[in-house]
């Protein structure tokens, strides 16, 4: 049986973290023509960096993991943090470009998230 | 041209302003910890002589990194995403591309033997721990050596907490001599010399001087700022001032860090010895970033008692006291403030309430030069190199501006007018930067608007962002053909530049034809320049070579008119590709040398690679495979940097004169002149490309040269001394011979290969000769 549901917790996620005990999923999108395995890694390694250097506990962000759609030549770095713009200085210390960062929605199965979610 | 790129020269270190006094056993642990460690740390208080220790270091040890000891000066740099962007310009090469700039760095050192001192990291501390762990796992003969107030916490790090100097001990008698044994009192005589040239630690002062230093606790700073009041005042007179200063102080909070304290004070102690005019000027210089000119000073000190004429002999006064340093290789000269005396300055500003007046007075000087600039024309090259010297100030203008509510439409006009300056001239992410925060935060101003977005669009389609650059571009186009004409015209040249790159050429050529005629109706020759140079490139990048004669003779009829020489070398550039494509060799290498020639004049390292690149191509098609094969090299290390810069049509052309010089030489061959050309400083690049100089490095003598199994192993010695740019003298000391007996080597080594002077032997050497039997 697979249920569906936000991660955070509430009916509505979009756009609204949902208590502040509770981070919220962000993630950054960027192209990138002729990426490589190094060079994904080298970004990756770099954001893993700068967010445990820089959480904080008033400003907590975890980096979790980074997609790369080699069709589209595009990545996608994903994060838990309190608000965009910590997300945003974790991506400026890493200097790991990006076209957008937004906030977003994961729905899980509940085998999905208890690994997600430990 | 400056900043000649890591592997190619030996470094961008300053000369020394004054004599480095003492700090031996830093020195030497600094050498042990850089020989062990490949990241070293110098942590200490603002005033310590982190920078001058660093400096001493880094040179000392530069000989042996054969690329060479570089510094990135980070204290103005306030945006920790500029930071990898920041290391590249200082290493002499620009970084246009959207890619992680981290790697385009490491891709550019990691065959590097190379020294990088970050100065002034505290301020960007997570952004450079994080750059130095990327740059150490990637590029290992790299090393890094930081200052920093506090370590930068990476694993592997060695810290090395800079001490204060060590000091006189106290005794009833000191004589001269035993003060002397001590670093403070050697640097506060050579510091009191400078400003009374018959000053010296005598039996009548070595005690006051040894309290004074002793007061100061050995902090360089402070003993520096003490010192240079021996122009007007006796030790003793210095001393009691001094303890009167440190009693106001020690009487109030004692929670701050004793040498911070006796820095403070001595800071609050010059401050009170100045008139009240001179604390006023130390004030209000506080708002420059980096270095400023006195210009700049007289236009934004200038008010409440201080006039344009009275300028010049307060800053002449804050040098004298060492408050401001004069840079003294600049035209017109220069001043700056260290960290520390900055940061009083703006404290002092701020009590005084004058900081935001300071600062819109600092935007407005800055935003009028920006204004003013002229991205084309005959000041062209003057104004490249004092935008240059300027870029911390325009920075902190256009921070102002982002930070100041209702501000921003103003910071969108001065990043708008440096539209060619970040274009051009390596700066892309960052225009791209300011334009965008700017754009989002500047409200609904139309024509301001319209600008803006096509200024952002032609940014990003410099970079290759097409996909970002076609929304602002359209858009921009949308609201100038309502309501600016300029502004039309600029996004449709760039929104046709766009669409080219996606291989729309019809579409492409179209709009570019359109905005040259909406230039023309417009009066204005730089677009119409500009029009004229794309629409020339895209025909012959699309095969369209009638007609590509007029266009190039009228603009550069138009670019002399005007004096405008960076167009006209593109001009020259592309219409000595269509001349090859015609078949007419003699002509292309005409149209390319002279292009070339004023590529360098105008420092344009990416404009002469791509004439190198054309030239490769001609040489490969005269059967010249050495030459070929040497300028491809020389070319690379610029394309490897820009990723994707050259079109399909030119990657395939760069491929086929590959090809025809691989076959022209072997792989063995060409390989080894390739590499020849890679590892060359680009000046030396142009001055091989154009034939130019006595004994500079000729591809074809260099690859003549005889197998390294006719030289003696002392020999090859000497060969690897040579490489890593060791002067005789050196090779001497090394070797433990006499500097005629290495002179006498080098001529021998020259007549075994072949060769005619040191620096074949060392491109020789470099192109792997010495692996070559």
């Amino acid at each position: 049986m697979v249920t569906a549901k936000p991660t955070d917790g509430s009916a509505n996620a979009a756009g609204n973290l949902a208590t502040t005990s509770r981070l919220a999923l962000f993630v950054a999108v960027c192209d990138m023509p002729g990426a490589t395995e190094a060079l994904i890694g080298g970004v990756h390694r770099a954001l893993d960096a700068a967010a445990r250097r820089l959480a904080a506990p008033d400003k907590p962000v975890r980096y979790l993991r980074a997609i790369y759609l080699p069709g589209e030549q595009r990545c996608i770095w994903v994060f838990k943090a309190c608000d965009l713009a910590t997300v945003r200085l974790v991506n400026d210390t890493a200097q790991a470009p990006f076209e957008q960062i937004t906030e977003a929605v994961e729905y899980l199965t509940e085998s999905a998230e208890s690994v997600a979610n430990p | 041209m400056s900043g000649a790129r890591a592997g190619r020269a030996v470094g961008n270190l300053p000369d020394d302003l004054s004599e480095f006094v003492g700090r031996r056993a830093e020195v030497a642990a600094g050498k042990r910890a850089l020989a062990q460690s490949r990241l070293v740390t110098l942590t200490g208080p603002g005033g310590i002589g982190k920078t001058r220790l660093a400096l001493r270091l880094a040179s000392d040890v530069r000989r042996a990194f054969a690329d060479g000891a570089w510094i990135v000066e980070l204290a103005s740099l306030r945006d920790s995403a500029l930071l990898a962007r920041e290391v590249a310009r200082s290493l002499g090469f620009s970084d246009r591309s959207t890619l992680w700039a981290v790697a385009t760095l490491s891709d550019h050192l990691s065959s590097r033997r190379a020294l990088l001192v970050l100065d002034n990291c505290e301020h960007l501390l997570d952004a450079c721990a994080v750059l130095a762990e990327s740059i150490l796992r990637t590029c290992r003969d790299v090393r890094v050596l930081t200052t920093s107030r506090e370590p930068l916490g990476v694993t592997g790090e060695t810290v090395l907490p800079v001490p204060t100097m060590s000091l006189p001990d106290l005794t009833d008698s000191p004589t001269p001599d035993l003060v002397l044994r001590s670093e403070a009192v050697r640097l506060f005589a050579s510091r009191a010399a400078g400003v009374l040239p018959s000053f010296a630690v005598n039996e009548v002062n070595a005690a006051t001087v040894a309290q004074l230093v002793r007061r100061l606790e050995g902090v360089p700073l402070a003993i520096e700022l003490a010192a240079v009041r021996l122009r007007s005042l006796a030790p003793e007179q210095v001393l009691d001032r001094l303890q009167n200063r440190f009693q106001l102080l020690t009487s109030g909070s004692r929670t701050a860090e004793p040498r911070h304290q006796t820095l403070e004070a001595t800071f609050e102690w010059s401050y009170e010895l100045l008139a009240d005019d001179e604390r006023t000027m130390w004030r209000r210089v506080a708002v420059f970033a980096g270095s400023f000119d006195l210009e700049a000073a007289e236009a934004v000190c200038d008010s409440d008692g201080i006039t344009r004429d009275t300028v010049f002999g307060l800053i002449d006064g804050l040098v004298a006291k060492s408050i401001l340093i004069c840079e003294p290789d600049q035209v017109p000269a220069r001043y700056h403030m260290l960290d520390a005396v900055r940061e009083f300055g703006l404290r002092k500003l701020r009590e005084a309430g004058n900081e935001g007046r300071l600062a819109r007075r600092h935007r407005d000087w800055y935003a009028g030069l920006a204004a003013a600039q002229e991205g084309l024309g005959r000041r062209q090259v003057e104004w490249i190199a004092r935008l240059h010297a300027e870029h911390a100030n325009l920075r902190a203008a256009l921070d102002f501006c982002l930070d100041k509510p209702g501000e921003a439409a103003a910071g969108l006009r001065a990043a708008c007018d440096l539209w060619l300056y970040w274009g051009a001239h390596g700066h892309l992410t960052e225009g791209r930067r300011w334009t965008n925060a700017l754009l989002a935060a500047a409200g609904l101003d139309c024509r301001l608007r319209a600008r803006g977005l096509w200024v952002a669009g032609y940014l990003s389609v410099s970079q290759r962002d097409v996909k970002a650059a076609l929304p602002l571009l359209e858009e921009a186009r949308h609201l100038g053909l309502d309501r600016d004409p300029s502004a039309a015209a600029y996004s449709t040249l760039f929104l046709g530049r766009g669409v080219g790159l996606l291989g729309e050429s019809e579409r492409g050529l179209a709009l570019t034809e359109e905005a040259l005629a909406l230039h023309r109706a417009g009066n204005d020759w730089k677009g119409v320049v500009l029009a004229l140079v794309q629409l020339l490139w895209m025909r012959i990048l699309n095969g369209y070579l009638a007609g590509t004669r007029e266009l190039f003779e009228e603009c550069v009829s138009t670019c002399e008119a005007h004096g405008e020489r960076w167009m006209r070398s593109y001009a020259l550039w592309a219409f000595g590709i269509a001349a090859w494509l015609e078949g007419d060799a003699d002509e292309s290498t005409r149209l390319e040398t002279e292009a070339l020639r004023l590529k360098r004049d105008l420092r344009d390292e990416i404009g002469a690679s791509a004439c190198i690149e054309v030239l490769a191509w001609i040489a490969a098609s005269q059967q010249d495979g050495q030459r070929a094969a040497a300028l491809l090299g020389a070319a690379a290390g610029t394309w490897q940097s820009l990723p994707g810069f050259l079109p399909q049509q030119l990657q395939e052309r760069n491929s086929a004169c590959r090809e025809a010089a691989q076959r022209l030489l072997g792989s063995g061959a060409f390989d080894a002149a390739f590499t020849f050309g890679h590892r060359m400083t680009i000046d030396t690049a142009i001055a091989m490309t154009l034939g130019e100089g006595d004994g500079s490095p000729k591809p074809s003598s260099v690859a003549a040269a005889g197998p390294s199994s006719s030289l003696t192993d002392r020999e090859c010695q000497i060969v690897a001394l040579l490489a890593a740019g060791k002067s005789n003298a050196d090779i001497g000391r090394t070797l433990v011979v006499s500097t005629r007996t290495a002179e006498t080597h080098v001529r021998h080594i020259m007549d075994k290969l072949g060769l005619s002077s040191r620096a074949q032997i060392a491109a020789w050497a470099a192109s792997g000769g010495m692996d070559s039997d």
